[in-house]
């Protein structure tokens, strides 16, 4: 016992090193595991006012792209507003719309941090618990998906971004409907794969790929990307396919988190369906 | 010594936010990210306890990590160079032993004394890191590239530093 003692006393600078080295495998494992509220990351409230206020500087710079894109949203929205269509029919009708029930609601916010070079990379807005925020709501921007809310403070919220390792979204090609997964292989920010689609589908460049809205989070038929180019491997049953991300993850500025108001209850549908086949 | 120790922690925070607003968003190419935080490190004084020195290099590296949502990473590479760098200067000193004030830079030390110990610990912190990152071993050679094409410009920040604001410090 006294030579353990001894010998940890000898080299207490290295076990001093160990502990501080297995402190951060310790993080870096926690980090990993999806939704864990926790200090250590930028959604905590010191790290998330810093970088709101570098962002209200930078903000500045952007402002013409933003404005841009916002422009560009309002026009599609005011297209599809009834004013702005011609009534084919000539009878007039008075719609009580009991038919429809709201089913996604929408929180705008802002993008106070952005990485795109790292293998796995995160965004924080400026939107947290008290504007309802909750960890797994899908973020869109107004050209495309941006990523799934991950760990929630009062005020921000971090995001994982579609550019992140363990980041998979399903997703469909928007004119055959054939269900695949967004996954991201580390290379080039402004393209993604989408994996499990069959060989036997005829893929051309330029498709459309969009949301499914199998999983709870994202509403289905948002606008994902196009597809840039696809190959085989020989014997191989799926295509892996590269797509074109129509949001340019290196500019997102403004987003909107979706909440879907009857997400909680299909996933609890689905979760009896999974526990019953067990 | 408070004077000092005042400096240091200013120091620490101006290269934390240097690090976290400037250079983490500095992307060329996907391929450079360069980390000039960890100069803080390199240039602790030389008769720093090594006890001191590793819990300097941990809570560096923790307050980068949580500024970039890496979890525990860039805490994971800073401890290590922090225990290696005592027993690389111990390995380098001259036979009479250093000054009691002695701090590792160009202007004490010589760019040939420099060059060599910066470089090795900041390969050494960039390959931990982009390792660890990618934690696999199947990109090898993209992560090797990000390593090596990071550290070159870590270097090369960190001697431009050297050069242009560590002209006071002698003693």
């Amino acid at each position: 016992m006294k030579n353990i003692l001894l010998f940890i006393y000898r080299n207490h600078v290295f076990f001093v090193f160990l502990l501080l080295e297995l402190a951060c495998f310790w993080l870096i494992v926690r980090n990993n595991n999806f939704h864990r509220a926790s200090m250590l990351n930028s959604s905590n409230q010191v790290a998330g006012s810093i970088y709101e206020f570098n962002n209200g500087i930078t903000e500045y710079f952007k402002l013409k792209t933003i404005n841009d894109e916002l422009a560009l949203e309002n026009a599609t929205l005011r297209s599809m507003l009834s004013s702005s269509k011609y009534t084919v029919s000539t009878t007039n009708y008075t719609v009580r719309d009991s038919v429809s029930r709201q089913h996604y609601t929408y929180v705008p916010a802002k993008v106070v941090n952005n990485s795109t070079d790292r293998r796995s990379n995160y965004l924080t807005i400026d939107r947290g618990l008290l504007q309802g925020v909750q960890p797994e709501m899908a973020v869109l921007s107004s050209a495309g998906i941006v990523g799934i809310v991950k760990d929630v403070s009062k005020n921000f919220a971090t995001v994982i971004s579609v550019l992140h390792k363990n980041s998979s979204i399903s997703a469909k090609l928007a004119n055959t409907g054939y269900i695949g997964s967004l996954t991201w292989d580390g290379r080039d920010p402004q393209v993604v794969q989408l994996m499990d689609i069959p060989n036997h589908v005829e893929l051309a460049e330029g498709m459309v790929v969009q949301t499914s809205g199998y999983s709870a989070m994202f509403p289905a038929g948002i606008a994902i990307g196009k597809v840039r180019s696809f190959s085989i491997k020989e014997g191989d049953n799926f295509y892996s396919v590269e797509v074109d991300l129509f949001t340019d993850m290196n500019a997102v500025s403004v987003v909107y988190v979706v909440n879907n108001m009857m997400g909680a209850e299909q996933q609890e549908l689905e979760l009896q369906a999974q526990t019953d086949d067990n | 010594m408070t004077t000092d120790m005042l400096k240091y922690a200013w120091q620490f925070i101006l290269l934390c936010l240097l690090q976290v607003l400037i250079f983490n968003n500095l992307n060329l190419g996907g391929y450079v990210n360069p980390f000039p935080y960890i100069y803080l490190i390199l240039m602790l004084p030389i008769s720093m306890g090594r006890i001191p020195v590793l819990l300097v290099g941990f809570f560096l590296g923790l307050t980068v990590d949580v500024f970039s949502n890496t979890g525990g990473m860039h805490a994971a590479a800073t401890t290590l160079i922090a225990f290696y760098r005592p027993l690389y200067i111990k390995a380098q000193s001259p036979r009479e032993g250093y000054e009691l004030t002695a701090v590792p830079g160009i202007k004490q030390f010589g760019i040939m004394w420099f060059i060599p110990y910066a470089l090795l610990l900041v390969v050494m912190h960039h390959s931990v890191l982009f390792l660890l990152e990618a934690f696999r071993f199947s990109d090898f050679f993209h992560t090797f590239l990000k390593a090596v094409l990071s550290s070159g410009l870590t270097m090369v920040i960190i001697v431009f530093i050297e050069y242009m604001f560590v002209n006071e410090r002698r003693r």
